[in-house]
Formats: structure tokens, sequence, C-alpha cells
């Protein structure tokens, strides 16, 4: 799908744009490039301004195959050219696709042919999404909140949601007519029905292998229901989203009210609020209580400092033992610079502990972490 | 080398007062980037070829998340080098 510009073609417009001789115009972006060489020649690097940087890097030498001959040849060091954009250029040719950001894969609750699904529609509408909505209903939050309800839960509102798809065409004509909201919205709505039966699916499994086929059925229909709800969508949607909100708040407040919760939740858990003892089960390190309690592992320093002091082994947990977990001002996944300063902190205790306890290699790695997170900390 | 000595440079080689050297160099490397915008790629010669294309999304693991991440696809620009540039760096064995 990319052409090809030849260079002719090139001089010829270039001359053509700025009453240059075609001698001339070939001239001046040789010379450009003449210039590049020359700085690569005596530097090793150069840069054409608000376009790109060039540098000199050195291949070490590898063994390859002749494609021809099937004859192992050594390709010996040498010498490469590699060219990296600068920003402008990079985001000038990336606009297309300048609203797509990462999003944070949940730990499992995804089975791969969804996500095979998932891309698809992704690679449909690479659109931005415009929508208010969008924000709150981003796949990754979506499934995480879906996955802390309870199998009853889950069950009866995703079937809850189909029904209102299937009822609330009539009720509404499309409020939105603009192309890019519709596409958006069946957009959200695929993701939640794919995101819904995943995890309906992923549960139902693991409790009953007998029910399978059951589920599958169950998988299918909502496939069915897309194709239909490209007209539907909006009233669908609104529905679903009415319905999402309460579920939300609801699994939300029960977390806040016990910390331990069942296995299943340990990777959405809220922060505590105020400072809250952990029973340890056996053979627990705090990793993994850390995993437990905030959401995240690599927030375990902050317990170690909480109950241990230089002198002890970071790497020892003892069984039947309470320890005290430290409160967050900001969310696991969304630290505040308070939370990165107290983090720096204890870190740095954590690996002056390693050091004392004779494991210097995870002491230097931890201090390392300090100082990622005082950085942090102060920006 | 700056972009005003790579100015004065050229303006000598091409006989040139230094502005419209200057305005040269903004356009035609406004005319590059157009180009690769519009995914037409170009090639100089004896020096390498510039395209762009499409990276497609991809799974990554995120050290600070501690978990994997799904990359979306982006538009990158590529070089490649001409074999005569890449001569002019490496001593020809025959």
């Amino acid at each position: 799908m990319s052409k090809k510009v030849t260079f002719s073609e090139l001089v010829k417009a270039f001359a053509e744009s700025h009453d240059l001789t075609q001698q001339k115009a070939e001239d001046m972006i040789r010379g450009v490039f003449d210039l590049v060489i020359d700085d690569l020649e005596e530097n090793g690097k150069a840069s054409i301004t608000s376009f790109g940087s060039f540098e000199l890097k050195d291949v070490a030498e590898r063994t390859g195959i002749n494609p021809q001959t099937k004859e192992e040849i050594v390709i010996p060091a040498h010498k490469k050219v590699s060219f990296k954009p600068f920003k402008a250029l990079e985001e000038s040719v990336n606009a297309p696709f300048a609203g797509l950001e990462p999003t944070l894969l949940g730990e499992s609750s995804v089975t791969e042919t969804e996500e095979t699904t998932a891309k698809e529609e992704k690679e449909q509408e690479p659109e931005v999404f415009e929508d208010p909505f969008a924000e709150v209903i981003k796949p990754a939050e979506e499934q995480d909140d879906e996955a802390e309800t309870p199998d009853a839960v889950e069950e009866g509102s995703v079937e809850e949601q189909e029904e209102s798809e299937v009822e609330a065409p009539p009720v509404f004509v499309a409020p939105e007519k603009e192309k890019g909201n519709e596409v958006s919205w069946i957009f959200i709505v695929l993701v939640l029905l794919i995101a819904g039966t995943g995890i309906w699916f992923f549960f139902l499994r693991d409790s009953d292998p007998g029910n399978i086929d059951n589920v599958v059925a169950g998988n299918q229909a909502p496939a069915q229901q897309q194709a239909e709800q490209v007209e539907k969508v909006p009233p669908a949607e609104t529905a679903a989203k009415e319905e999402k909100a309460p579920e939300t708040s609801a699994a939300s407040s029960e977390k806040k009210n016990n910390v331990k919760a069942e296995p299943e939740a340990k990777n959405e858990m809220p922060v505590p609020k105020k400072l809250t003892a952990y029973i340890i089960e056996k053979d627990e390190w705090m990793w993994d209580i850390s995993r437990e309690v905030y959401g995240v592992p690599y927030l375990w320093p902050l317990i170690f400092e909480a109950n241990k002091t230089v002198n002890d082994d970071p790497n020892l947990v003892e069984p039947a033992n309470t320890l005290m977990i430290p409160s967050l001002e900001g969310s696991s996944s969304n630290l505040t610079k308070a939370d990165y300063a107290k983090l720096a902190k204890a870190t740095k205790l954590v690996s002056e502990a390693y050091a004392k306890s004779g494991n210097s290699e995870r002491a230097k790695e931890y201090s390392r972490f300090a100082a990622k997170y005082e950085r942090n900390s102060k920006n | 080398m700056n972009k005003s000595e790579t100015i004065k440079a050229l303006s000598e080689r091409l006989e040139l007062t230094q502005t419209r050297t200057e305005e040269l160099y903004n356009s035609l490397v406004s005319t590059f980037t157009e180009h690769l915008s519009e995914n037409n790629g170009f090639s100089i010669p004896d020096f390498g070829s510039f395209s762009s294309e499409i990276r497609e999304e991809y799974k990554s693991y995120n050290p600070h998340y501690k978990q994997m991440m799904l990359l979306p696809k982006k538009k990158v620009v590529r070089f490649s080098q001409s074999s005569a540039l890449k001569d002019e760096f490496n001593e020809v064995e025959l």
C-alpha cells in the first residue's frame, strides 16, 4: 500500500516549487545527505533538523545461512547506519493512530480467542474515542470491575444486558447520527459483551467442565447479536451503562470493607485507607502480600518498612505472624508524590537490609529502584 | 554539526545566500515529512531509502507495572541504508 517516489520525481517537484533548475535542486538534496555522510565519518553521528538523526552502529559478527545454497556463512562484524526519527516526524507520520494508548492486560481474565476478536475489532476502528463515556469504560478497567463481582451477579448481568439489547431498539431512534460516534458505541458494546462472556466462560469452566457446551452456546448468542446491533447500538449501550454503574460501585464498596478478599479478587484490591493488620497465611512472602492488599507486588517495601528493621533479612517471612499494612495516599496504580517518597524511603531500607544480610546484588537492585522512586516523587 | 553550520556549508556548495538555503532546507525537510505521512517512501541515491509502515499492535511486558501491556498499532518510519552507504563505512572485501 505504500507508494514509492523516485528520486527524479522528488527533484522535479522540489525544483518546480522553488523556482530552481533541476540541477540545483538535485545538488541541494544530495548536498544535505552528503553532509550527513561527512558528519557520520567524522563523528559517527549526524542529524537533519526536525527530521531525524543518523548514527553509525557496530554490528557483531554472526553466522547466517545462504538461502540459495543453504550453506552456513559467517557474516563479519560491520558498521551500519541507523536512523531514528525525531519527535516531529514521528508524530506527523503517526497522526492517524495518535489517539491510541497502551492498555494494561489483566492477568488472565480474557482467553486467547477473545483477545484475537478484540484485536480484529480494534483494527477495524482505529478512530479516536471522543465520547465522555469512552473514558469510563476502557476495556482493561472494565474487565477488572467485572472480575470482582461474584459469578451469580456476573451471569445475571450478562443475560440482562442481552435482553435489554433486544428490547430497546423500537424505543430509540438513534440520537447520534454521526458515524464516528456510532462506531465508537459499537466498539464499546462489543468489548463489554466480549469481556462479560469471557469472564462468565472462565468461571463456569472452572467450576464445572460439563457445562462447557452451554457456555459456548451462550458465547455465540452475543456474537450473533453483534451483527444486529449495528442499528440498535445507542439504546443498548445506555441500558448497559446504567446497569454497569450501580454494579461497579456496589462492588467497590463491598471491597473496602474486607481487606482480605477471595483469591480471584487479589489483583483488584482497593487501597487500604488506614494502617491495616494482615495475618500471614503459610509461606507467604511480602511480595505476595503486597499483591494481595495493594493489587501490585512491587509495593512490598512499604510493608517491610512498617514491620521490620534493617537487621532483618527481607527474604524471610515467618508464617503465622501479623503484619501491619501501611496506607497509600493515591491508589496502587496511580501513586501520588508522597507515596513515591514513602516508597523510595522504604525501598532504601530494603536495600540496606539486603546489604546486611549479604545479598549485595539485591541491595544494588533495590537501591536503583529507590533512586527511581525518588525521581518519581519529584516530578 | 548543527543546523546553522549545515546551512552555511550548503550555501557555499550551492552558491546561494544562507537565508535562501535555509528556506530550501526547511521546505525540503517538510517535503520529506509529508511524503512519509502520506505513505510514500522515497530513496536518495547512494544513501538509502525511507519508508513508513504500520507496526501492528503487540504485547509486551511493562517492568514498571509488572504486567503485560498491549501496545497499540503505530505508523513508524523505516530507513534502509543503500549498499553504497554500507561500503562507505566498511572496507569492501573482495
